[in-house]
């Protein structure tokens, strides 16, 4: 893959933890466990953002 | 800086595109299932006490479940971000400033943010809006102006910024 790709995924993987954090509060709240709701939001995000990557890296895009 | 259309940009829109989508979605459908209401304390849980009391929250949670699957499968996403701003909004104030507990503190401006940041991906296509004079203009005369194969074709636009190459521009 292209490094802008690269670039890209490591920004999501961040924007990621950074919504994990942000929804447990681990470090600066209450902690509390992911819910079903953190579960659905990143893993149908990062299921359907790989498609894309794999689409766009087989027609020489990603 | 690189296009909102061109690597890295495109994935980390996309992305969040797809993220602020299945949120949405999982919010309105868990209502549309089962009539989920949270308990939220205070004058917020008031006021959604309120909107659901006058038959508001329902809808605002059908709307969720549709844009959250019009982001999702990448259609009308412009015209879902505008139509969605104001319950983002509504969320945004009630979690920032009125139940303003740690928690809520990051929730109200992440809404805001994803909600906004994409809105600012998509705003090139209303960079009309920001020039301080301009002529009535129907919707269907407007449209003229997007006549180009592929996604998000702009008439006087360089092609490569949206996507299309010059190969697909229609004949005039």
């Amino acid at each position: 893959m292209k490094k802008n790709t690269w670039i890209a995924i490591g920004i999501c993987i961040a924007l990621t933890l950074l919504a994990i954090d942000g929804s447990t509060g681990w470090g600066w709240a209450d902690f509390r466990p992911l819910r079903n709701f953190d579960y659905f939001g990143l893993g149908i995000s990062w299921l359907l953002f790989i498609f894309v990557l794999i689409r766009d890296k087989i027609r020489g895009e990603a | 800086m690189q296009s909102a259309n061109s690597s890295p940009w495109k994935y980390v829109i996309t992305w969040l595109r797809l993220y602020f989508g299945a949120h949405l979605f999982f919010s309105g459908i868990r209502f549309v299932i089962d009539g989920y209401v949270p308990m939220v304390p205070g004058l917020a849980g008031q006021y959604l006490a309120g909107a659901d009391a006058i038959g508001m929250y329902h809808w605002v949670k059908y709307m969720e479940a549709i844009y959250g699957f019009l982001l999702l499968t990448n259609r009308f996403v412009f015209l879902t971000l505008i139509l969605e701003m104001p319950t983002t909004v509504t969320i945004f104030w009630l979690n920032t400033f009125i139940s303003a507990t740690p928690r809520q503190l990051f929730s109200g401006p992440q809404e805001l943010l994803m909600n906004g940041l994409l809105l600012l991906a998509y705003s090139g296509y209303m960079a009309a809006c920001f020039r301080p004079t301009l002529n009535p203009m129907w919707p269907w005369d407007g449209w003229n102006g997007f006549q180009l194969k592929g996604k998000g074709g702009l008439l006087n636009t360089r092609p490569s910024l949206v996507g299309v190459s010059v190969e697909e521009k229609e004949p005039a």
